[in-house]
């Protein structure tokens, strides 16, 4: 089977856990609960006939006080730069770890995830943004991991992206 | 010292004075057997002591130490024959007689002992040179809940003796010997083991450590593990350890984190309220200019009729008290109007402060004269203590509308025949302070009275409705200035407000 590396990356809170325990486990949970090191789950995708090993690299959110190693990157085949759609700053951080991923694992896809579409009546990223990471060259989809809209949908596409 | 006290006395000491309280003390003869104690021997003892028996039976580190080779001897931080780490303090108090006095000393102890297991698991680190070979018991290791690995010709083989609890429970179907490929058991090992790889190649002895990475066990108990890649005598090893401090981190990272969302949070709610601040003065401002014409055509219309006496006399009185209360509520409005229109425009900051030098004497008889007629219709006196020009450097037509305000507020709360001031001293200030012998305010009216909106505006001596927006514009105008008021009034006493302007 193919095994494939998938690595979340975001700024804190961004909601990076919370995907990957709806995709994996179909859970969520309101709490907060930062993440200390790295959390590797795995999950089989079927795109076609092929199934796919997806390792998902859960990585702490990068911050003042916590760096992302760029090691964790390297060998990755995709990449998720999730966003919060509620914190404009978090787009920020987004577009510098595209930065990173491009330096470590040039070779890796990557899909941009506006998260937290449930709160969409209070983002601060608007379609102006989101216009623009496209014209830099990102597909961005719009993703809930309370309602778990689109993140079945976010998974597969990267899987597809990755063969 | 001791010996010479009462019983009772050292009784005391010990079970109430701070520095004694807590204290366990033994006394020895000079073949260190139990010839009394006095204290909580409960904290520090298993057993509770018993005469003639010696001391080391309840207190292993005092053995073979009585009698001491110095007097006064103290050893630290002794785990006793308990959970109570002490330091033992030993004291010749004559050749035949020992007091042994033990003082708990968990707390500092609980917060090195961090530090020690580091200390000790680097001894331990080093001492492994001989002691770790496949296979071979090495229970230190186990104890500390590591999972050994050597690792030869890219095979990684599980060289403890017994497996770590936690291991079992990660990857059961693993004994050991077994050997592992260390990437299907723990998929973090491919970035560990470039950092590794390249720090085995320097072919040096010494240590690397990884980061921290999650793992669920098959109950769903995740837990926290690190990595130390060692290289040793040509033998390159990995340990696998279970982080157990991992739960302090967490607990100051998340209550950081959890600080900086509230903030991030309690930003987005001010920039909103800013927002909506702003619509409310640009509709403020809209409505109130726009409001001003029709209203202003009212007026013309009710001026007018009020008048037109030809038109006048057709009417009976009813109907002329009406037109007349047309013209004084109309009249009102367009006041209170521009007071909201002007209001709205300074909060919008839709004026700028050109200060120029003008005399002060020139603005109060301004002032005076737009307030004559109302003066004069409560018979009101007015009068000024000054008699010599000051040039003030201020806006003019702006500073001018504050004393307009101020006199007008002084005319609405002084009854009939009582008298207004407007006094000038110059001193570290110049200030200008505007007095009435009107009716005065509470402490509470005074103090939001400056801010706009005030929900305590009370009606004038002549039943004249109050917005409170003057008193704003007054404070809006003299802050635009870098002015300061002051308010001093007492209920029944009048009020004085005094503007301060830097000299």
């Amino acid at each position: 089977m193919i095994k494939k590396k998938i690595v979340m990356l975001g700024s804190f809170a961004v909601g990076k856990t919370s995907l990957i325990q709806r995709f994996v486990s179909s859970i969520f949970s309101e709490k907060y609960q930062t993440t200390i090191g790295v959390k590797i789950d795995q999950k089989i995708v079927k795109i076609g006939s092929t199934e796919v090993n997806l390792l998902i690299w859960d990585l702490h959110g990068e911050d003042d006080y916590q760096r992302i190693k760029p090691a964790y990157i390297v060998g990755a085949s995709g990449c998720f730069i999730v966003i919060d759609g509620t914190r404009k700053a978090t787009l920020d951080i987004g577009i510098e770890l595209i930065e990173t991923v491009k330096k470590n694992a040039p070779n890796s896809a990557i899909l941009i995830l506006i998260n937290k579409s449930d709160l969409k009546n209070e983002w601060d990223i608007n379609e102006d943004d989101i216009i623009g990471l496209s014209k830099i060259g990102y597909e961005v989809i719009e993703t809930s991991a309370k309602t778990n809209e689109a993140v079945e949908l976010a998974f597969n596409k990267i899987t597809k992206l990755m063969l | 010292m001791l010996t010479s006290l009462p019983h009772n006395i050292i009784e005391y000491l010990i079970n109430e004075l701070p520095p004694f309280t807590g204290v366990l003390i033994i006394k020895t003869d000079d073949k260190g057997k139990i010839i009394g104690f006095h204290g909580p021997h409960k904290e520090y003892l298993r057993t509770k002591p018993e005469i003639g028996k010696p001391v080391h039976e309840y207190v292993p580190a005092l053995y073979a130490m009585i009698p001491p080779h110095i007097s006064p001897m103290i050893l630290n931080k002794v785990l006793s024959n308990s959970a109570v780490y002490a330091d033992i303090h030993l004291v010749e108090a004559n050749q035949n007689e020992y007091w042994i006095f033990l003082v708990d000393q968990n707390r500092e102890a609980e917060s090195i002992r961090g530090i020690i297991q580091k200390i000790n698991e680097d001894k331990l680190l080093k001492e492994s040179e001989t002691k770790i070979e496949p296979g071979k018991d090495c229970n230190l290791f186990a104890a500390l809940d590591y999972l050994s690995l050597k690792i030869e010709e890219d095979e990684n083989i599980i060289i403890n003796s017994n497996i770590p609890w936690w291991f079992s429970m990660l990857a059961p179907e693993y004994s050991e010997n077994d050997k592992i490929n260390i990437y299907e058991v723990f998929p973090y090992f491919e970035v560990f083991n470039i950092e590794a790889d390249e720090f085995w190649a320097k072919k040096e002895n010494g240590k690397i450590k990884s980061g921290i990475w999650i793992e669920t066990l098959n109950d769903g108990q995740e837990i926290a593990l690190s990595a130390i890649a060692i290289y040793l005598n040509s033998n390159k090893y990995i340990f696998v350890r279970l982080e157990e401090e991992i739960d302090k981190e967490p607990v100051v990272l998340q209550l950081a984190r959890e600080q900086k969302l509230a903030y991030e949070k309690l930003e987005k709610a001010e920039r909103k309220l800013k927002t909506l601040l702003e619509y409310k003065d640009k509709f403020v401002s809209i409505v109130s200019h726009d409001l001003r014409s029709p209203v202003a055509a009212v007026l013309g219309i009710a001026d007018m009729l009020v008048n037109d006496k030809k038109e006048l006399s057709k009417l009976d009185e009813f109907y002329i008290e009406m037109i007349h209360n047309i013209k004084e509520e109309m009249l009102r409005l367009l006041d209170y109007n521009d007071k909201l229109y002007h209001w709205s425009n300074l909060e919008l900051g839709n004026f700028k402060v050109v200060k120029e030098k003008v005399s002060l004497k020139k603005i109060i008889s301004t002032a005076y004269r737009t307030a004559e007629k109302k003066l004069k219709s409560k018979n009101l006196s007015f009068s000024t203590n000054l008699k010599k020009d000051i040039e003030i450097d201020v806006d003019m037509t702006l500073f001018l509308q504050v004393i307009n305000n101020l006199l007008a507020n002084a005319i609405k709360f002084t009854p009939e025949n009582g008298s207004i001031s407007v006094n000038v001293t110059v001193g570290d200030n110049l200030q200008i302070a505007i007095i009435d012998s009107g009716v005065g305010m509470s402490k509470r009216v005074s103090e939001g009275i400056l801010s706009g909106f005030t929900r305590h505006s009370s009606l004038g001596t002549d039943g004249e409705k109050g917005t409170g927006l003057g008193l704003g514009i007054v404070k809006k105008i003299l802050d635009a200035h870098g002015f300061t008021i002051n308010v001093k009034s007492e209920e029944g006493m009048g009020s004085e407000f005094i503007i301060n302007i830097p000299t």
